[in-house]
């Protein structure tokens, strides 16, 4: 919620400054006219910004990340310009304004200065509603909620245009020159910060590779997550761990631009203009400077490279006295490790962790045996180990710059790429089918809607996991009666036993409607979800466990007896989630593979035996033989699933 | 000269103190194995362990069938890595040897980390349904090995009998136990599943002179003239298959067989027998273990001096042509028996001989004329063939299929 009423207060009181600026000056200027063809030109403007959010919403999602950055680089560079040139504007017209407009200011505004103005306005509007929308865009991907994104962004927009009306109301009576020059000021600020956030996604699209060591670390004053760093960081731009780049850009924008809006009228005009100028000049510089020192190509490997570019090699050693060098600091991307032995027979082994997991590590290291591992490093710290050291056993690796996407090897990418759009047709065909069932209930149809039941749960039961892993998504729909408190008990089995055990629709209306929504809002968050190789492969064995726990017993649909439909559909996403990481474990164990996919026939045809129609036969209708058989089925194919996604995954 | 002395004095010094560190080290290592059978009972050796070992405590018997679909390859693949996890469990290490890897499920299913290994042997039984054609073993079974006859006082269940393989797990620790047939059954999943299986607690035999005799649930000591591990002799005529006799396969050469019967206790019937009935029923005192009308527990047993429905006549050897079983069996008791509210308690009886008729030959006469006959039913059977010991860097039943 922060993050979202951070960007809408500063987006919002920049344009409310702004536009209250002219206002103030408008009316001081007895201009309703003007004043409300500005007003017309801001409600324009805003619609425009609307449109331009849906667009850009739209054309984001088409983008892979690097375009992304992209495109925020350019945006927020076309808004330093703006700002810059307003500022400019102001400060030129500042002390002028109190004379001028005491003198034939009038005659000035009628000649077209107040269009100027109006048009201004309309600008400064829609280029903040447009940030605001790129900037938020990110904000509400992000948000794990989006219903209190949402309230921030609302109440930032109303904190940044009541501020701005409170400033100029006693704006109005102020002393105009040093009014422009204080709000001057922060502009310069904000736009010092826009260089810095442009440099930053500039470097984060992979146009700039130069200068990305960390040059301050502001962690210590600015805390992320407190409301301190959230305020400096979302007004002024500046993040707590600036790079090299960033500050540079920061201070040869922010300096000049300063030197300009404070420097009192004495200093000559055309020493102001030129520090203005310099500071114009200074950040396209920069920029092009970063993107020449970078050798003129993209970073290395950043962002989602599909031929798995191993990245640049890094020589490290283990001796007697352990890891060699002990510590150790890189920027993020692929790295490969070469892992040479110093001799010693104490000290074998070379490992790299993160949180308590060790994600690459050479073993049997000797005198002239070397191991290698390839892994993309993240930005923050890593525990180096060698165990056996005598001083360096433990050291530590620091790694800066900006997050990257793994580099997944080509089969592994076309894999998850193949399942989002499982999600996507499942989540579709649920929202589809829970329509149909939904119309049932409304219809009062209950024998249509009997029929309805077990079909709308299919496309459910295969992606329950992802469901899960939303929080408060699972139990709405899908509680069963005592998962939750009584009088929260909501979802399919709610209605569903309204159906079988009540034999009635009645009371169902709201349920439905509720059901509805769950699953829409399924569908919506499925799209924004991130899949991890390692999550998905552990999906498959997810869904084997529900089968175990709940469908093989008959727990899950108590009522009706359909629990064999659900189970299928378990398997079946189990089958479709298995997929995904099947290609890199052929390649790393046919064997296992071969026996997944031979027990998964086995599963397949222990079902096929219980079909009835296009359906399945009640659970009440299998002995216990058959249900024994089942068990022992989905235990044989869970078992050796369990242990597929860290022998597909291995480095 | 006094530098050297100093080193000359230091070097004595540690020299010294490394012999007192490696005696007393030693005395210690030495000490835990001095006051008690040893802890770790080896796996490898001609026979398999389990069946002359000294009888534990605890038992856990799994029995188990081979999954559809599975072939001579799968089942040598099952026998070869039992071994190895019987092998390493045995001696008190984890089932598989595997590092703790965060992204994988465990290896060993860790219940028997920090447990000592208990004395634990595993015992592994082919049935003689796994002889028909799906392995195609059927040349290879032996002819002795068949499912057991209808016997009297039989009231089996199909569920709790049979199965393609067996396993006997038996520790002095019950977890120890426990975590060895549950960790063989993992590595078992989609290859054998399990058909029955029955926990076992307090040995009901001694299978060592150097063993107490224990009491069974009727209160009785039981095991008194059980053929012990001591007399050698006795146990090549009666329990080790020679491979030289008529119908013996030479891959069971040093095996044995195991019949095993779930006998169910009427432990609410026998309670209200008065003492006379009790003893008479069994021949034996109860107090004592001695045969009736002698005072001494080890005494010969006469069969002039004991009634003639009493068990322990009926079983002599001299009764039943010289057959000898060695008797291995354990208490068991899985709670209630819904049906009646009556305690599911009894015998899980298990022995070893050189042919299943033996056993055959002495229920035939318990069962027709047993006073114990009243008190108990036959409720779970099987018989399965035990083969020879596995040598280092073999598995148990390569005679048979490798």
């Amino acid at each position: 919620m922060l993050p979202t009423f951070i960007i809408a207060l500063r987006e919002g009181l920049e344009a409310s400054l702004i536009v209250g600026i002219i206002a103030a000056f408008l009316r001081k200027e007895g201009r309703p006219d003007a004043l409300r063809a500005m007003w017309a030109g801001v409600a324009v403007a805003l619609v425009l910004c609307a449109g331009v959010a849906v667009a850009l919403r739209v054309i984001d999602e088409q983008l892979p990340q690097r375009g992304q950055e992209g495109l925020e680089a350019v945006v927020a560079l076309v808004a330093v310009a703006m700002i810059t040139w307003m500022i400019v504007w102001m400060r030129a017209n500042a002390a002028g304004l109190s004379r001028r407009l005491r003198a034939d200011a009038a005659s000035a505004l009628a000649r077209g200065s107040a269009w100027a103005l109006v048009a201004m306005a309309f600008a400064a509007v829609l280029r903040e509603g447009i940030e605001t929308a790129v900037f938020l865009l990110a904000a509400f991907q992000d948000a794990a909620d989006p219903a209190p994104a949402g309230i921030g962004a609302v109440l930032g927009v109303v904190a940044a245009v009541g501020l701005g009306f409170g400033i100029y109301r006693g704006g109005v009576r102020l002393d105009l020159g040093r009014f422009f020059r204080v709000t001057g000021a922060v502009l310069v600020l904000v736009a010092a910060g826009l260089v810095s956030s442009a440099l930053h996604s500039a470097a984060e699209a992979g146009w700039i590779a130069a200068g990305q060591r960390q040059a301050l670390d502001l962690s210590g004053l600015l805390a992320p997550g407190t409301v301190p760093s959230a305020l400096v960081t979302g007004v002024v731009g500046v993040q707590s761990r600036p790079t090299q780049i960033e500050v540079v850009g920061w201070l040869l924008y922010a300096v000049p631009m300063l030197l300009f809006v404070l420097a009192p009228d004495r200093v000559r005009a055309e020493v102001r203009a030129a520090g203005a100028g310099f500071a114009v000049v200074a950040v396209p510089v920069v920029l092009v400077a970063g993107i020449a020192g970078t050798g003129g190509r993209p970073a290395a490997g950043g962002g989602g490279d599909a031929r798995g570019d191993p990245g640049r090699s890094v020589a490290v050693a283990v001796s007697a006295a352990g890891c060699t060098p002990a510590h150790l600091r890189l920027t993020s991307g692929p790295a490969t490790f070469v892992v040479t032995s110093h001799g010693g027979a104490r000290v074998t082994e070379y490992e790299v962790m993160r949180a308590g997991r060790i994600v690459g590590e050479a073993e049997n290291l000797a005198a002239g045996v070397s191991g290698r591992f390839s892994l993309t490093l993240q930005p923050g710290r890593y525990a180096l180990r060698c165990p056996g050291g005598a001083t360096s056993a433990e050291g530590t690796l620091d790694v800066t710059g900006a997050r990257r996407r793994a580099a997944l090897d080509a089969g592994l990418r076309h894999g998850l790429d193949s399942y989002r759009g499982y999600l996507e047709r499942e989540t579709a065909t649920l929202v589809d089918r829970t329509g149909a069932f939904v119309a049932a209930l409304r219809a009062r149809d209950l024998a249509r809607a009997r029929r309805e039941f077990a079909w709308a749960r299919e496309p459910y039961e295969r992606v329950e996991p992802v469901a899960e892993s939303f929080g408060s998504l699972d139990p709405s729909i899908d509680a069963r009666v005592n998962d939750v408190p009584r009088g929260r008990w909501t979802g399919f089995h709610r209605i569903e036993r309204a159906l079988w055990v009540d034999g009635t629709t009645r009371g169902t209306r709201a349920l439905g409607d509720r059901l509805l929504a769950d699953v829409r809002r399924l569908q919506r968050l499925t799209r924004t979800v991130r899949l991890e190789p390692a999550q998905v492969g552990s999906g498959a064995g997810a869904l084997l466990g529900e089968v175990s726990k709940s469908k093989v017993t008959g727990e899950e649909d108590r009522y009706s007896h359909t629990d064999l439909v659900d189970f299928a559909a378990n398997v079946a996403g189990a089958r479709a989630a298995f997929a995904a990481i099947r290609p890199p474990l052929a390649r790393r164990d046919p064997a296992l593979r071969d026996q997944i996919d031979r027990r998964f026939g086995v599963v397949d045809r222990a079902l096929a035996r219980h079909r009835r129609g296009d359906g399945y036969v009640a659970y009440t209708a299998l002995g216990r033989p058959a249900v024994r058989e089942l068990a022992q089925d989905i235990d044989a194919l869970a078992e050796p699933i369990s242990r597929a996604p860290a022998r597909a995954l291995e480095p | 000269m006094s530098a050297r002395l100093t080193r000359r004095g230091l070097l004595g010094a540690a020299a010294g103190a490394g012999v007192a560190a490696a005696a007393g080290g030693g005395y210690a290592l030495g000490s835990e194995e001095a006051g008690g059978p040893p802890a770790v009972v080896p796996f490898h050796g001609a026979h398999q362990a389990g069946i002359a070992t000294p009888a534990q405590d605890r038992l856990h018997f799994a029995a188990l069938d081979m999954a559809g679909g599975t072939g001579r390859h799968d089942l040598a693949g099952l026998l070869a890595s039992w071994s190895a996890a019987a092998a390493r469990m045995t001696a008190g290490r984890p089932a598989v040897a595997a590092r703790a890897d965060p992204l994988s499920p465990p290896g060993d299913t860790g219940e028997a980390l920090g447990l000592a290994a208990a004395r634990l042997t595993v015992t592994i039984g082919l049935g003689p349904s796994l002889f028909d054609d799906r392995f195609g073993l059927s040349a290879h079974r032996p002819p002795a090995l068949r499912r057991l006859p209808p016997l009297p006082g039989d009231e089996l269940d199909p569920a709790r009998s049979g199965g393609d393989l067996c396993l006997q797990a038996c520790a002095d620790d019950p977890q120890v136990a426990f975590h060895a047939v549950r960790n063989l059954v993992r590595l078992a999943r989609g290859t054998a599943v399990v058909r029955w299986s029955q926990l076992g607690f307090g040995r009901t035999s001694s299978t060592s002179r150097a063993q107490a005799t224990p009491r069974n649930l009727m209160g009785f000591k039981d095991g008194t003239a059980n053929l012990k591990a001591e007399d050698r002799a006795a146990l090549d005529e009666h329990v080790w298959v020679g491979g030289d006799g008529p119908g013996e396969p030479a891959w069971l050469r040093g095996g044995t067989y195991l019949v095993a019967r779930r006998i169910r206790m009427l432990i609410e019937v026998w309670d209200r027998a008065t003492l006379d009935d009790q003893e008479q029923t069994i021949g034996r005192h109860k107090a004592s273990g001695a045969p009736l009308g002698e005072r001494d527990e080890f005494a010969p047993l006469r069969p002039d001096r004991l009634p003639p429905a009493s068990h322990v006549r009926l079983a002599l050897p001299e009764a039943n042509g010289g057959a000898r079983l060695l008797r291995r069996g354990y208490s068991f008791t899985d709670g209630l028996d819904a049906r009646l509210g009556q305690l599911d308690a009894g015998l899980f009886f298990i022995s070893f001989q050189r042919d299943p008729e033996a056993f055959v030959r002495i229920q035939r006469a318990l069962g027709a004329q047993d006073g114990l006959a009243e008190y108990i039913e036959h409720v779970g059977s099987g018989v399965w063939a035990v083969p020879p010991g596995a040598r280092r860097g073999g598995w148990v039943g390569e005679t048979l299929l490798a």
